[in-house]
This record gives C-alpha cells, structure tokens and sequence, in this order.
C-alpha cells in the first residue's frame, strides 16, 4: 500500500475544496483512510485580542463563528468524498494551524499530508507567513501541494 | 486573505483630509461605498457601534477601525494615511486601515486583520507608509 493513512488539511477557503478532491481521488485510488482536519485559528483571534485589535466580546463571537465555519467546510467535504462512494473521518482542533496540523500528523502516523492554497508568489511578506507554507516546510510526512488553478473539477465529476 | 491580496490602490487614501477620528471615518466609508456601491450610513452605523465597544487605536500612530454587517460585499480593506497626527480617542494616528467585511467572511476577517498586525508590527514598515505622498508608495511598501 503507498499510503495508508493521508491527511487533508482543510480552511476557509476553495482551495481546501480542491485539495480535498485531490485527496479524496488519491485515498481512493490507494485504499488509503482519509481524515480531513480543520483546525479553528484561535491562536490567531487570540493575538488579536492582544494586539488591541479585537475586545474581549468580539474574540468570543468570532471564535463560535469559525467553530461553525470548520463545521461547514467539513461538511462540504464530507458530501465530496460521499459523491465517489468513499468514507472520510473529519476533525476538528483550535489553536495554532500548523502546530497543530503537525502535532496530528505525528500522533496519528500520517503518511501523507494533502494542502492546497499554494498560489503564485505574490507578496513574498505573506508568503513566508502562510500556514500552508509552513507546513509545506515543516511538515514530517511526505506533502502533496495542489496549486489553486488545479483543474480537478472534471476528472472528479469523470471517475 | 492577505494585506496584499485585500488592498486597491482606488482605496487608498493618501493624504487623507480628516483632522479627527469623525471625519476620517467618514472620510474612508465614502471611498468605499463609492468604490464598491454599499449603503453608506449602514456602513459607518456598524463602524461606529465597533468603536463603542472600545477604540481601535492600537498605538505607534496605527488604528484598525472594522465591522462585519450584512450591507457590507465582501471584504475590504481601506488604507488611509493623514498628514499630520490626527487624535483617536485617547491616541493619535496617523495609518489607518479599516476593515470591512460581510457577515458570513469570519475566518478571512480575521486572516486580514492577523495580516495587517503582522504588517504594523514592523516599524519599518509603519515609517515608510506613514510618509507616503501617494496610494503608489503605499502599495510598494505592501508589496515588499
């Protein structure tokens, strides 16, 4: 077996769906077991309470808000792999993305760690700040990196 | 998202005409409900009422005024710069961002918000932006 154990990291965002199609696609393929992992960024609500950005009510709100927002990308994710007929498991942390994406993928055995959001370099500033960047450096399994202009939607839809 | 992937140069305003906090949040709420057709007084309601909460002047002359309302589109970032040190509350500034963003927008609100933390944390980067003649300069420093 090449993989028995990936891992999709999932946000906010399209590019999590892309991803998570690739991964779905690449689990099937392999017999491998899936989990996609959303990981609430309380770290970064909390720094912003202490940067004197955000007040103590709006950390609270904000942070039910993406408990809700992990809640349905992974549900999204969840009807994905439903659509090719193939079981994923979904989890959900808080704290900081890429300690604790990397934390998992030590404690679970993963394999292999599926991410998307890898765009052209825009601001090189941002860049070296991205999650998906540093867990594409920091990661201890294998990455699979899947650009934004990926054209998964057809060979999805095809298989 | 990102300072970078957020800021217009048509949302920049470089020098700003504000002498208070009062105007330069109108100031910035009328570029922006120009630029992207929002209703201004819904706007600058649900700005204010943020600033009820507490001030958004986060010290070394930077302030983050921001709000998430359903009249918003999107997310939005408008970068103001005044001329001289205008009071804010019970600071005065000088860089301004204000952030807008629709109800449904938590996690990018908050990326671009940790973003342009991550940005004023540099004072490098506060001194180049708080002499900029214009949204061209602004948008250098943020590129880089």
């Amino acid at each position: 077996m090449l993989f028995r154990n990936i891992l999709v990291y999932i946000d906010s965002s399209e590019s999590a769906m892309i991803a998570a199609m690739h991964a779905i696609l690449i689990a099937k393929e392999t017999d491998a077991k899936l989990t996609a992992l959303y990981v609430v960024d309380t770290k970064s609500v909390g720094d912003l309470l202490k940067a004197r950005i955000f007040v103590d009510a709006e950390k609270d709100l904000y942070e039910e808000d993406l408990k809700g927002d992990a809640q349905r990308y992974l549900r999204q994710v969840s009807r994905l792999a439903e659509r090719k007929g193939f079981e994923i498991e979904t989890e959900t942390l808080s704290g900081s993305v890429s300690h604790e994406v990397r934390d998992y993928i030590k404690s679970h055995d993963v394999d292999l760690l599926v991410l998307g959001g890898i765009r052209d370099i825009r601001s090189r500033r941002d860049e070296m700040l991205s999650e998906s960047d540093r867990l594409l450096r920091t990661a201890s399994c294998p990455v699979f990196l899947v650009r934004d202009d990926s054209d998964i939607w057809e060979s999805f839809e095809e298989e | 998202m990102t300072l970078y992937e957020a800021a217009r140069k048509d949302l920049m305003l470089v020098p700003m005409k504000a002498k208070t906090k009062d105007e330069a949040l109108e100031e910035m709420v009328d570029v922006l409900c120009k630029v992207k057709g929002m209703n201004h007084d819904q706007i600058i309601d649900a700005i204010r009422k943020r600033e009820e909460m507490g001030s958004t002047a986060i010290g070394s002359a930077v302030a983050i005024p921001h709000c998430r309302t359903s009249a918003a589109k999107g997310i939005s970032v408008v970068i103001g710069i005044t001329e001289h040190l205008i009071p804010y509350d019970d600071n005065e500034v000088k860089i301004l961002f204000m952030v807008v963003a629709d109800d449904r927008s938590s996690s990018s609100h908050v990326q671009l918000l940790s973003s342009i933390a991550r940005f004023c944390s540099s004072s490098v980067n506060r001194n180049l932006l708080a002499s900029a003649k214009d949204a061209d300069a602004v948008f250098q420093t943020i590129e880089n």
